[in-house]
């Protein structure tokens, strides 16, 4: 009901407290119980409803003060585990086990610069192929494919059994080795060249031996095939996953509660990325990949070059849109881009897409985003903060960073991602190729979880926005359970006054582009 | 709860409030003491005082705008009021409220789980449509208890 001005903290407007209220169901009309721990704060809350015209307001004096004293009143807590008061040895296991388990393999999920470059040149939807055909020869036109993040072996493994089984009857003569690895091969090149022209011209240009080399060179075709062929149970049920905490996460987050790792036999421990922003040096003694996310140089640099040693290849989008442009308050009247010269934007970082739809935004209204305006790397976590600080005029950030600095009342929402590209690839869940030609069996099996954690969350987005709140309230204690539902429902006050309803402002899809073939 | 309406109405009347002036309530700035000014707003509405104003942005504001400001120390002439025991119906207790959560359980608790810091309050008890007040600025104070 407040936020920070220049001069200090005042009320926000009432048209501002309505909005905030219209998000969460209250009219003017509505009666409203208000309470906080003694009543000063609800007071505070008080005047501010009143002042907007919301008629029957009442308080609950005692507050906390009393209600927790009487243990017959009724207490709504989280789950067990994540109670507040058993948090800190939580955290605490949970980097112990970090530490222990520093020598297993750890998947991460940041926003993906491969789909950010490749995405901006155009989702390339190639024509149709077959997973049997032979890929090295120029003149068969291959299956359709998505994106060209879309991996070989997810392909392969996303045959049914049945084509498996008529392939084997079909192809008797053939040896099944040499089969398999016709079928690895066919993927390798479908995701090498989504469009079927390039591919043939490659082939003509140089010849099927000398491209099945070249495909060698950087896909383990070999590995690969023999994991294809064994198929059968995962080995390593435990994965290990990071995320940030922004809305993207919400597949990878909602997939233990949920129960969908179970379901196939796997045990993922997600754990928040809960170092950004600390000593990458003490990071790097236990063995933490750290994220591109974290924003300072020394992180970056050594995220890069960990990613050189053990490069990172891309299972699955996390999810689409998802970002926006948020300005300081005192840019309220600048709402046309032209007007932005010579102002300071926050990115996550250089290679992320939200660097990338800026550009293109600033690019589309006549500025040059190398000398128009200045563009800063610095960490979602820290942009609020900066905004509030008036170190910079705006960003450009994965959602419930955007929807923070709302609630706080230093910015408004100038807009969404999806309007500058609807349906744009965000986040990515990425793993080490390594972790991938060792265990892709597992792999697949945890990605037929992901795609049903999509369409859940896509179907139930408020039940997503519920859970979620329940299951992540105490590590992200530091962002409002009020923002992340906003994000994910679709409904939002937009800092000026309005309210806004998109259901599709964070929207979850795995594999961008591909839609009608979700179901391979 | 009649006591301590005369407790109250009695140390705002020693202050000089008779019911016919308008009565200004102030802090510091408006988060330096969690809203004081507005509870003070909101004990004099459920006394059923009729002329309240809070200082928006208390005495930093005031003294901001070069606004006249003097260390004399003001002996106000004791008056009383009347109290109006329908104002108080903006007060409710912990069984309005049990009620409230039993009406419809289900229902959205509205704003719960603010940025707060603190055990007690992350916990919640769900209102019919309860809106958990929070910090002017979130989490940052570690003042814990004084709201």
């Amino acid at each position: 009901m407040m936020k920070p001005t220049a001069e200090g903290p005042r009320f926000k407007s009432k048209n501002e407290i309505l909005a905030e209220c219209a998000t969460v169901g209250i009219t003017q009309n509505t009666p409203v119980y208000l309470y906080c721990f003694k009543g000063a704060r609800a007071s505070n809350t008080f005047l501010a409803l009143k002042n907007a015209g919301v008629k029957d307001v009442r308080m609950y004096f005692g507050s906390w003060n009393e209600w927790s004293r009487d243990p017959s009143l009724p207490i709504d807590e989280g789950p067990a585990d994540r109670c507040p008061l058993n948090r800190q040895s939580g955290i605490k296991r949970a980097c112990l086990s970090a530490a222990r388990r520093n020598t297993g393999r750890r998947c991460n999920l940041f926003p993906d610069r491969r789909s950010g470059t490749s995405a901006l040149a155009g989702v390339t939807k190639g024509r149709s192929m077959s997973t049997f055909d032979n890929p090295f020869d120029a003149d068969r036109e291959l299956r359709a494919i998505g994106l060209r993040l879309r991996p070989a072996w997810h392909c392969c493994r996303a045959r049914s059994r049945e084509r498996c089984a008529a392939l084997r009857a079909g192809r008797a003569g053939e040896s099944e080795e040499k089969r398999y690895e016709g079928v690895v091969a066919s993927a390798v090149m479908r995701a090498v060249f989504p469009q079927d022209a390039a591919r043939r011209a490659f082939l003509k240009s140089v010849g099927a031996s000398t491209a099945l080399a070249a495909i060698s060179q950087f896909f383990p075709l070999k590995t690969a095939t023999e994991v294809f062929a064994q198929g059968g149970a995962p080995e390593k049920k435990d994965l290990k996953v990071g995320f940030i905490p922004i809305t993207c996460a919400t597949p990878i987050i909602m997939a233990a509660p949920l129960g969908f790792y179970s379901k196939h036999g796997l045990e993922r421990r997600s754990g928040e990325d809960r170092r950004l922003g600390r000593d990458p040096r003490q990071d790097h003694q236990q063995g933490i990949r750290r994220l591109p996310h974290a924003g300072a140089d020394a992180d970056r640099d050594l995220a890069r070059a960990r990613c050189q040693r053990d490069p990172f290849t891309v299972p699955a989008i996390e999810n689409i849109n998802g970002q926006g442009i948020t300005l300081a308050m005192k840019h309220k009247d600048k709402r046309d881009p032209k007007d932005w010269k010579g102002m300071k934007f926050a990115i996550p970082f250089d290679y992320s897409m939200h660097n990338y739809l800026l550009r293109y935004y600033l690019a589309e209204h006549g500025l040059d985003p190398d000398t128009d305006v200045q563009l800063r790397s610095v960490p979602p976590p820290e942009m609020v903060a900066n905004l509030r600080a008036d170190n910079i005029d705006g960003f450009l950030a994965p959602d419930n960073i955007c929807q923070r600095a709302i609630y706080d009342g230093v910015g408004f929402m100038h807009i969404l991602s999806k309007e500058i590209w609807d349906g744009h690839p965000c986040c990515s869940f990425a793993a080490s190729r390594e972790f991938i030609t060792q265990i892709a069996e597992q792999l697949c099996g945890a990605d037929a979880g992901d795609r049903r954690r999509h369409r859940l969350c896509v179907e139930g987005r408020r039940t997503a926005s519920r859970s979620r709140k329940r299951s992540r309230r105490p590590t992200t204690s530091t962002r409002p359970s009020r923002c992340w539902s906003r994000c994910l429902t679709g409904t939002y006050a937009d800092g000026l006054g309005g309210v806004k309803t998109d259901a599709k402002r964070v929207d979850f899809d795995p594999f961008p582009g591909s839609r009608s073939r979700s179901g391979c | 709860m009649q006591e301590l309406k005369t407790k109250f109405a009695d140390a705002f009347g020693a202050a000089g409030l008779s019911g016919k002036e308008t009565a200004v309530i102030y802090e510091q700035s408006m988060n330096s003491g969690f809203g004081q000014s507005c509870r003070g707003y909101y004990l004099l509405t459920m006394l059923g005082y009729p002329k309240i104003k809070v200082l928006h942005g208390g005495y930093d504001a005031w003294a901001a705008a070069g606004l006249p400001v003097t260390t004399d120390v003001p002996s106000p002439v004791k008056a009383s009021f009347s109290i109006v025991p329908e104002a108080g119906d903006i007060l409710i207790d912990a069984k309005t409220m049990l009620a409230a959560r039993r009406q419809s359980p289900a229902s959205r608790c509205s704003t719960c789980a603010t940025s707060t810091s603190g055990s007690a309050k992350a916990l919640r008890l769900t209102g019919r449509i309860s809106a958990r007040a929070r910090d002017a600025s979130p989490a940052r104070s570690g003042s814990n208890g004084t709201g």
